[in-house]
């Protein structure tokens, strides 16, 4: 199936929305493509935003984060299309769903349990668990039913549809992804329907040559799109590096509305696919950022 | 050190001697969480200086105590080229329940704003619903706020506005509203904010209390500047202690660590750069 296909088929407006990866293997390609398709009040998730998130907030897509952290990584600096938003209500004013690292990963985690809540130690006090009560209720304290001790809970997130950038995956959507994880195979089995977006289509045979770095298997796996290069500007180990200039660059470049809109659509909305995209990014750009390949760490699986 | 590591360093910036200053918390010993992004310079300086066996978890799910070669400051947590170079790789939930069971000895944290208990602030300035200024939010600073046995903050520029009495947002717990709030909001008693780096002093907070004092000043800095630069009545130590400034190797390793930053598009200010 191609992205086209594949978010038309299974990203719906009003939709939850899970995006895969942690600095590495984040899903670029299938945010581009939902905002050509131009979907609307999108809530979306993932541990860490950055100019991801960014790029749907300015586009008008989402009107409803919920992660830890919205920014460019590199310098670090700003994401301006979210500080628009949450300054001047440009394009729209957003609900950004205040959450810490470890409550949005155990929540993901609850959803991958098929449980309500999960307890964790931390953000009690702050900010994150006394304020925004507009979002609902995100964390509470309980009582431990064993020990009288009062624990903070935080709920189980069930996204709609989950979307992944992976290394490898089987025409069936059996998929693997290693190296940097993150909240990836907890939040991705969390999603009631899954797209795949996979670097390499190969046979099941060289998955089952290393099982444990399945992080999804078929039977929950919705579409399988054949995606190179889909993770781009973040990193896909064995595949490609970071493109750190055009991250740095992306701040200059969206500071102002005006170079925003140009930006996108240089990038996203005068291309059609990840194909053009590609061209625009240029062969050299892309013979510079390719991995060179590391191959280590054989062992015997006998028995 | 030996004694041929004592000599000093005549002219620095007050970021560099912040960094130093920072790097010099953490032990050979230590089980490191290792943060974006200033922390990422001091724990990779320390490695180079006086921890060559520490062993550092990352909040992406990796530990490591082996610096990749050749060796240079990666660009981030997420930096691909840790992976081949690591000891462990996991989830996010396996780097905080690390800290969750209370294994890491120490963690650095940057922060944007930091108040006289040690709460810090990255989430907003001005009003919640009418931000004058967005901030990212907390991303795993909350927890290793909330988790960490000895937490250092790092604060890169010494002013009124950063050190505030009160916070706009607590987004990082430290000690709350100070005395034994921290406790009672179900933090384990053995963590907590231990000092905050500026480029001008130390600070540590009373045990009583938990306010924060002037512990220790970095050279050429006086009680004055300090005071005046601080956003409430800031306490001073009977004894106040004097840290020495960088030594030269210490100098050398910080300054190449800032040339890697810099080669991997960290922005750096002209003033932090000057003898670069």
């Amino acid at each position: 199936m191609s992205m086209k296909e594949a978010i038309n088929k299974l990203v719906h407006n009003d939709g939850f929305v899970f995006f895969g990866g942690f600095g590495n293997g984040m899903t670029f390609s299938a945010a581009h493509e939902i905002i050509r398709q131009k979907r609307r009040n999108l809530k979306v998730t993932k541990c860490g935003g950055g100019i991801m998130f960014d790029q749907l907030i300015g586009a008008g897509v989402t009107n409803h984060i919920v992660t830890s952290h919205c920014w460019n990584g590199t310098g670090p600096q700003p994401a301006y299309n979210l500080r628009r938003s949450m300054e001047k209500g440009i394009p729209q004013k957003i609900i950004y769903n205040e959450q810490s690292l470890f409550m949005i990963n155990m929540s993901f985690f609850a959803g991958y349990m098929g449980i309500p809540f999960v307890p964790i130690r931390s953000v009690v006090g702050t900010g994150i668990y006394n304020h925004p009560k507009e979002v609902g209720l995100k964390a509470a304290r309980v009582e431990c039913p064993f020990t009288g001790e009062k624990i903070c809970v935080v709920p189980a997130i069930n996204p709609d549809v989950g979307i992944i950038q992976v290394q490898r995956a089987d025409i069936e959507g059996n998929a693997q992804l290693w190296g940097l994880v993150g909240d990836t195979k907890y939040g991705i089995n969390a999603c009631k329907k899954i797209i795949v977006a996979t670097e390499e289509i190969v046979d099941k045979k060289v998955i089952m040559e290393s099982p444990e770095r399945t992080i999804v298997g078929a039977h929950k796996v919705d579409a399988v799109v054949h995606e190179p290069w889909g993770a781009h500007p973040s990193s896909m180990q064995g595949h490609y590096y970071t493109d750190l200039e055009y991250r740095f660059n992306y701040a200059a470049e969206t500071k102002e509305i005006e170079d925003w809109e140009a930006w996108l659509e240089k990038w996203v909305t005068g291309v059609d696919n990840r194909q053009e995209y590609l061209k625009v990014l240029g062969e050299e750009k892309i013979n510079f950022l390719k991995a060179k390949s590391i191959i280590q760490g054989a062992v015997d699986y006998g028995y | 050190m030996g004694t041929d590591d004592k000599e000093y360093c005549r002219e620095y910036t007050g970021f560099e001697m912040m960094l130093v200053s920072a790097c010099r918390q953490i032990n050979n010993d230590d089980i490191v969480f290792n943060a974006f992004h200033w922390p990422f310079l001091a724990v990779h300086m320390a490695k180079l200086l006086h921890c060559p066996d520490l062993f550092f978890v990352l909040e992406v799910g990796l530990f490591q105590d082996e610096l990749a070669k050749p060796i240079k400051m990666p660009y981030s947590i997420s930096d691909p080229v840790l992976v081949p170079n690591s000891l462990f790789v996991g989830d996010s939930i396996d780097a905080l329940s690390i800290l969750q069971r209370g294994e890491i000895s120490i963690a650095l944290l940057s922060t944007s704003m930091v108040d006289k208990y040690g709460n810090c602030n990255t989430t907003v300035v001005g009003p919640y619903d009418q931000p004058i200024y967005r901030l990212p939010g907390g991303g795993g600073a909350t927890e290793i706020a909330g988790l960490a046995k000895k937490l250092v903050w790092l604060i890169d520029d010494h002013t009124t506005r950063r050190l505030p009495e009160k916070l706009d947002f607590i987004t990082d717990p430290g000690y709350l509203e100070g005395y034994d709030s921290r406790i009672k909001a179900g933090y384990p008693p053995d963590t907590g904010p231990d000092v905050i780096v500026s480029p001008f002093c130390i600070m540590r907070f009373d045990r009583v209390t938990k306010e924060a004092y002037l512990d220790a000043l970095h050279p050429k800095i006086t009680v004055k500047q300090v005071k005046e630069n601080t956003g409430w009545d800031l306490k001073v130590a009977d004894n106040i202690k004097q840290i020495p400034p960088p030594t030269l190797k210490e100098i050398e390793v910080c300054r190449q660590t800032m040339r890697d930053a810099i080669d991997q598009y960290f922005v750096l200010k002209p003033e932090w750069t000057t003898y670069l």
